[in-house]
């Protein structure tokens, strides 16, 4: 959580308050549940949600700060795919970072769908940094309603 | 930075919500955050995923930038989970704040659930050319 990249001139962040960017800690409001740099090496990006309706399958992913151009998702034999590019860095020229935690680089992500789905009439919305994909069922596995007849006698 | 890189999801480090008083109901997270300084400005951007762009606050409170995030409803009501890798929640962070920051001039934006503070560093401090004059005689 705090990698804090000094990569600026030497000297420039002495004119500064050094105690500007620390983290207000210990805060009297806040605690972290895990301490600094317990962070995972291995983890998959975006993370998902998978929901369903009764017509519809929902996936859920949260990909902040992202250009569309550079998103491209794909349904394909059962299996979604999520690929895409989050650019976070500046290209500074003549400034420089205090602290970068915010991820970026390239990511694909192939979900196996736990439902039979019609790829052609999926859909995507983008709102907030969340993506969410509307993926509708087959009629084949739609939940039928079973008639209760009664019985005579 | 190599593109295609595998690159690993945020980390959504909880909150502990038992003291203040604000932060009691709900899921709260640290917002994941990028500090960058140029002669003019330095500039804070979180990621918060789910955050409309009005319903981010910034506010400063005894030299400290306090920063909230609300989500609205995560799932719809009728949806079922069936397989889920985050929670959704809320967000807040403190960063203390330097003298040389011109207090009146922070502007804040939303987009796309990435909140972007541009804090102006105050006149006296930033970088300035001191014209050289020709020395008479």
């Amino acid at each position: 959580m705090t990698n804090i990249q000094r990569q600026g001139p030497q000297g420039w962040s002495g004119a500064w308050d050094q105690r500007a960017w620390r983290e207000v800690e210990p805060a009297p409001q806040i605690k972290r549940s895990t301490s600094p740099g317990s962070r995972r090496e291995t983890r998959v990006f975006p993370s998902i949600i998978i929901s369903a309706a009764t017509d519809r399958l929902i996936v859920r992913a949260e990909v902040p700060g992202m250009n569309l151009d550079q998103l491209e998702i794909s349904v394909s034999g059962g299996i979604l795919t999520i690929q895409g590019i989050r650019q976070t860095g500046e290209d500074l020229v003549g400034g420089w970072y205090h602290r970068r935690e915010r991820e970026s680089g390239g990511f694909s992500r192939a979900v196996q769908l736990p439902a039979d789905v019609d790829g052609e009439q999926a859909e995507a919305s983008y709102e907030a940094g969340v993506l969410t994909v509307t993926l509708p069922l087959r009629e084949a596995v739609r939940p039928k309603q079973v008639p209760i007849r009664v019985a005579q006698g | 930075m190599s593109v295609r890189r595998e690159i690993g999801a945020p980390d959504k480090t909880l909150v502990d919500t038992d003291i203040h008083q604000e932060l009691r109901s709900g899921n709260w997270f640290v917002p994941a955050t990028d500090v960058y300084e140029t002669p003019e400005n330095i500039v804070l951007i979180m990621d918060m995923p789910g955050v409309c762009f009005d319903c981010a606050q910034v506010n400063i409170i005894d030299d400290e930038l306090v920063v909230t995030g609300h989500v609205g409803h995560g799932e719809d009501q009728d949806d079922y989970v069936l397989y889920r890798e985050y929670d959704v929640g809320h967000y807040h962070r403190h960063f203390g704040l330097p003298a040389t920051i011109d207090r009146n001039g922070i502007e804040a934006s939303m987009a796309d659930g990435v909140l972007t503070v541009v804090m102006p560093k105050i006149e006296e401090i930033r970088p300035r050319r001191i014209p050289v004059k020709m020395a008479s005689g």
